[in-house]
C-alpha cells in the first residue's frame, strides 16, 4: 500500500471521533457566546485533536513511526491548548479556581510549577510513548529498550494523549489565561517561553542525535518494510522526530513570543491602565530647559 | 517644581581618569565613558594588526604560484586574521560602543557593575595579549580560527600556538560573559524611572537581547576549549576519534556558539543602523516594533539553524533538511529589518552625513551577504560551495558588509559625543568611497572565484583560467580598503588634535545621550529629562507636536 491509498483509505479515518468531536463543537457553538475568531480557533483545535486521534496519521502509530508520535505530541502538548485557551471565553474561569492565579502579580511558585508541569509532560510523555513503541516493535527507541508484551503497552495511548493535553492547558495558562489581565507579563512571558524552547530543543537534540548512537543494524532497509505505508529506516525515523521536537517546536515558540512581543509594543499604557497611580499629569515642558551637566571636571 | 528626576549622589566615589590624573588611572578606571573609549582603542589596535595580515594574505594570494611568504606562516597568518578580527576587532568595538553608551541611552550614570566592566575589559586585552604572545612562545595557531580536531590535537600540531589560542580565547570568552551580564542589569535596573522596556532606544534594545545570545553562546566556546586543552595538556581524548573522541563534537560546540555569534555581531550593528538611519532620515523608526520584535526572533531562532554549518560532515538528509529549513526561516526576521529601515528612508528628508553613508553601504552589502547565506541554507549549494571562496566572500560581506559598516557609521555617528569634535567630512569620504569601492572589488570577485572552484584556506594556486586575474583584482581591491583605513586613522589623528567645539546635541538627534555635554562629564547626568515616548528630545523640541506617549 502506498501513501496515497493509505491516507484515501476510509477505513484509516476514524467516524466516532469525527462525529463526536463535530458534536463538541456544536455544543460549543450553542452554549458559548464567542468571537468569530475564537471559533475559528476553538475549530482548529477539534482538527488537529481529530488529526491526532481519529485520522490516517494517528494509525502510523501502528507502523512503529516514532517521528508521528513526536508530531502528535507537538500538536497536543503545543498547539491544541493554546489554540483551546484562546477560543474559551474569560466568563467560563469566573468561578474555578484556576481563575484565582493572577500570574501578572508574578506569584513564582505557581508560574515555575505550570512551567514544570509542561516540561515533565514533554519528557515524561515521549519517553513513556517511546517506551510503548520500542515494546510494540521490538526496536530500541532513543536507547530504550522494553520487552515484548510489557504491561507498558496496556497504557491506552488515548489516556497519555489526555493527560499530556491537561499538562499543555496548564503550561500555557499563564500566557493565554483568558482573562488578558491576569497574564504574566510580556516579557516574562517570552522567557518562559522561550525556556520552555530550550527544553524542547534539549529533547529534540537528544532524539535526533541518539539515532546515529543507535545499532547500525537499524538503518538498513530491512526494517523499512515493518514500515510501511511510509518507508523509513529506525534512525532516519527517529531523527525526523527529534528534529520535529526541535525546529518546529521551537519555531513555534518564537511565533508566540513575536505575538506576545507585538502586542505588547501595540499597548504601551497596559502599565499604566494596571496602575493608575502611575499615570502622571505632567506635561511636556518647554525648551528652556538646560541639559545635564555643564560643569566640565 | 522640576519635572527633571535628581540623580542620587554615589556613596563612594569610584576611580576615573576623570577625578584625578596618573598613568594608574589608565588601569584603574572603573568609569564606563573611558571603558568604552578603551575597548575602541583595543579594537582599533588589533584591527590594525589583522589588516596588515589581511593584507600579507592578499599579496600572498595575488599572484599563482607565489611564495612570498612560507606555507608555515600563511597558516598561522589566516589563522591570526580570522581570529583577531571576530574576537578582538568585532567583538570589542560593539561591546565598547554599548559599554559607552547604554548608560547614557537610558539616563544611568554608569553601569550596574562597574568594577566587573573593568574586569571584563581587561580580560578580553590579556586574552588578546596571550593570543599574540603564542609568535614569542614558538609559532602562531595555524589550524583556523575554527581549530577543527584533530587538526589542532597535539599529534597534528604540537607548537604551543593553539595552546596560546585556547587560552586566549577562554580569556575573551570570559571577559564577554561579564560585559553580557553588565548589560542586562544596567538595562533591567539602571534605566530612567519613566522608561520602561518596550521604550528603550533599538541600539540598548538589541545590546539588550544580544547580551542573553552572549550569556548563552560564550559558554559553550568555553566548554569546547576547556576540553580541547585538557586533550592537549593532559591527554584527555574529547576530540580524537582515533582513541574514542570525537571530532564532530568540537564542531557541534563551535558552531552552536559560532552562529550565534554571527548575530551577536551583527544585532549591535542593526542597533546602530537603527539609530542612525531614523535621525539622518529626519523621520522616527518605520515599525517599531518590528524591528525590536524580530530581533528577539533572530536571537531565538539563531540557536536552531548552527548544524547548517555541518553539512558536509555527513549528517543526514533528514537532519540537513531540517536545518535547511530553518536556516532560510532566520532571514525573514532580518529581510524584516531591511524592510523597516528603507522604510524609514522612504520619503525622509535624507541628510546624507558619513554616518548615512555607511548605513546605506550597509544596507546593500548586508543584503548581499544575505543573500549568499540563504544560498548556503541550499544543501546541494552548501556541499557545492562550502570550501571554495565563495564562503569567503559571503563571511566577508557578513562581517564587514553588515557588522563593520555598522561599526563605522556608529563611529562617525558617535564620535562628537565622546571626543567633543566632529570627524572630518571630507575625509570621511574618502574614507567610505575607497573602503567600500575596495571591499566590494575584494570580496565581490571572490564569489566568482569560488564558483569557478578555487577553494578557501590554501596557500597559493596553480594558474587557471581566471583565477589569477580575479585574484589581481582581489587584492586591488584590499589595497583600497588598507589606504582607506589609512584615511580613517588619519581622520582620527588630525580631529582629536583640534579643539572640542560640538555641542550636546550636534546632529539633532533624539536619544538621551544627546541630552548630556560632548564629551559627557564623569557623573553622567545630574538630572534626567522627562522620558515619555521613544524620542524624548523630539518632545523636548517640539512641545507641540510630541511623540505618542507611552508611559
Amino acid at each position: 500500500m502506498n501513501v496515497l491509498n493509505y491516507f484515501l483509505d476510509a477505513s484509516h479515518w476514524s467516524l466516532p471521533w469525527l462525529i463526536g468531536l463535530g458534536l463538541v463543537f456544536i455544543g460549543y457553538l450553542l452554549l458559548l457566546r464567542t468571537a468569530i475568531l475564537q471559533k475559528v480557533s476553538f475549530f482548529s483545535a477539534l482538527l488537529f485533536i481529530y488529526i491526532t486521534i481519529g485520522s490516517p496519521v494517528s494509525q502510523l502509530n501502528n507502523f512503529g513511526l516514532h517521528s508521528v508520535i513526536m508530531l502528535q505530541q507537538f500538536f497536543i502538548l503545543m498547539l491544541v491548548p493554546v489554540l483551546i485557551l484562546k477560543s474559551l471565553p474569560s466568563e467560563l474561569f469566573k468561578e474555578t479556581r484556576l481563575a484565582s492565579f493572577n500570574f501578572s502579580k508574578n506569584p513564582s511558585y505557581a508560574i515555575v510549577a505550570f512551567w514544570i508541569i509542561g516540561a515533565i509532560a514533554m519528557w515524561g510523555g515521549h519517553l513513556l510513548s517511546a517506551a510503548i513503541l520500542s515494546s510494540k516493535t521490538g526496536v530500541a527507541i532513543c536507547g530504550i529498550v522494553v520487552s515484548k508484551g510489557s504491561w507498558i503497552t496496556h497504557i491506552p495511548g488515548i489516556l497519555i494523549m489526555g493527560l499530556v493535553l491537561w499538562a499543555g492547558l496548564i503550561f500555557s495558562f499563564p500566557i493565554f489565561h483568558p482573562d488578558s489581565s491576569k497574564r504574566l507579563a510580556p516579557v516574562a512571558s517570552v522567557i518562559y517561553l522561550f525556556t520552555a524552547c530550550l527544553s524542547c530543543s534539549l529533547l529534540g537534540l537528544y532524539v535526533a542525535f541518539s539515532a546515529s548512537a543507535a545499532s547500525a543494524a537499524e538503518a538498513v532497509p530491512f526494517f523499512t518494510t515493518l514500515r510501511n505505508p511510509i518507508p523509513l529506516s529506525v534512525r532516519t525515523d527517529q531523527e525526523i522526530a527529534g528534529m520535529i521536537m526541535w525546529v518546529p517546536g521551537c519555531i513555534f515558540y518564537v511565533v508566540l513570543s513575536m505575538g506576545i512581543l507585538l502586542r505588547w509594543y501595540n499597548d504601551p499604557i497596559t502599565e499604566t491602565e494596571k496602575n493608575p497611580e502611575t499615570i502622571k499629569t505632567s506635561t511636556i515642558p518647554k525648551k528652556t530647559i538646560q541639559y545635564g551637566n555643564t560643569e566640565q571636571i | 517644581m522640576s519635572l527633571y528626576i535628581k540623580m542620587p549622589e554615589e556613596n563612594e566615589p569610584l576611580p576615573s581618569l576623570k577625578r584625578a590624573r596618573g598613568k594608574l588611572l589608565w588601569i584603574s578606571s572603573v568609569d564606563h565613558k573611558q571603558l568604552g573609549i578603551m575597548y575602541l582603542w583595543l579594537a582599533l589596535f588589533f584591527f590594525i594588526i589583522g589588516g596588515l595580515q589581511a593584507m600579507i594574505i592578499r599579496a600572498q594570494l595575488s599572484w599563482p604560484e607565489n611564495h612570498l611568504v612560507s606555507p608555515e606562516m600563511y597558516s598561522q597568518i589566516f589563522t591570526m586574521h580570522g581570529t583577531t578580527m571576530i574576537f578582538l576587532v568585532l567583538m570589542p568595538a560593539l561591546i565598547g560602543l554599548g559599554t559607552y553608551l547604554i548608560p547614557l541611552m537610558i539616563g544611568a550614570n554608569d553601569m550596574a557593575f562597574p568594577r566587573l566592566n573593568a574586569f571584563s575589559f581587561w580580560m578580553t586585552c590579556m586574552g588578546g595579549v596571550l593570543l599574540y604572545f603564542s609568535f614569542l612562545a614558538g609559532g602562531g595557531p595555524k589550524a583556523g580560527w575554527f581549530n577543527y580536531p584533530p587538526l589542532s590535537e597535539m599529534n597534528y600540531t604540537s607548537t604551543a600556538g593553539v595552546d596560546y589560542y585556547l587560552v586566549g580565547l577562554i580569556l575573551t570568552g570570559i571577559g564577554s560573559i561579564g560585559a553580557a551580564l553588565n548589560f542586562v542589569t544596567t538595562v533591567l535596573c539602571m534605566r530612567s524611572p519613566e522608561m520602561k522596556l518596550n521604550m528603550l532606544p533599538l541600539f540598548v534594545w538589541m545590546m539588550f537581547v544580544n547580551a542573553f545570545l552572549m550569556l548563552a553562546a560564550f559558554p559553550l566556546l568555553n566548554s569546547g576549549l576547556f576540553l580541547n586543552l585538557l586533550d592537549r595538556q593532559f591527554d584527555a581524548h574529547f576530540f580524537i576519534p582515533s582513541s574514542g573522541g570525537s571530532a564532530l563534537l568540537w564542531q557541534h560546540f563551535f558552531w552552536a556558539f559560532g552562529h550565534p555569534e554571527v548575530y551577536i555581531l551583527a544585532l549591535p550593528a542593526f542597533g546602530i543602523i537603527s539609530e542612525v538611519i531614523p535621525v539622518f532620515s529626519r523621520r522616527p523608526i518605520f515599525g517599531y516594533k518590528f524591528v525590536a520584535a524580530s530581533t528577539v526572533a533572530i536571537a531565538l531562532l539563531s540557536y536552531s539553524v548552527w548544524a547548517h554549518h555541518m553539512f558536509t560532515v555527513g549528517l543526514s538528509n533528514a537532519v540537513n533538511s531540517f536545518f535547511a529549513i530553518s536556516s532560510m526561516l532566520i532571514g525573514i526576521p532580518t529581510g524584516l529589518k531591511v524592510i523597516n529601515w528603507i522604510g524609514t528612508m522612504y520619503k525622509g528628508s535624507i541628510r546624507l552625513t558619513i554616518p548615512m553613508f555607511f548605513a546605506i553601504a550597509f544596507l546593500i552589502d548586508f543584503t548581499l551577504g544575505g543573500l549568499s547565506g540563504i544560498s548556503f541554507a541550499i544543501v546541494p549549494i552548501d556541499w557545492q560551495l562550502t570550501d571554495t571562496y565563495y564562503l569567503v566572500a559571503h563571511i566577508h560581506y557578513v562581517f564587514l558588509g553588515g557588522s563593520l559598516f555598522g561599526i563605522f557609521a556608529g563611529i562617525y555617528y558617535w564620535f562628537p559625543k565622546i571626543s567633543g569634535r566632529k570627524l572630518s567630512k571630507r575625509l570621511g569620504k574618502w574614507h567610505f568611497w575607497l573602503f567600500v569601492i575596495g571591499f566590494n572589488l575584494t570580496f565581490f570577485l571572490q564569489h566568482i572565484l569560488g564558483m569557478i572552484g578555487m577553494p578557501r584556506r590554501i596557500y597559493t594556486y596553480p594558474d587557471l583560467p581566471y583565477w589569477k586575474v580575479l585574484n589581481l583584482f582581489s587584492s586591488i581591491g584590499a589595497f583600497f580598503m588598507f589606504t582607506g583605513m589609512a584615511v580613517f586613522f588619519w581622520n582620527i589623528y588630525t580631529t582629536l588634535k583640534k579643539p572640542r567645539t560640538v555641542t550636546s546635541n550636534p546632529w539633532n538627534a533624539w536619544t538621551l545621550e544627546w541630552a548630556v555635554p560632548s564629551p559627557p562629564n564623569l557623573k553622567n547626568f545630574v538630572e534626567i529629562p522627562p522620558v515619555h515616548s521613544r524620542r524624548p528630545l523630539w518632545d523636548l523640541d517640539h512641545p507641540d507636536k510630541p511623540d505618542k506617549r507611552l508611559n
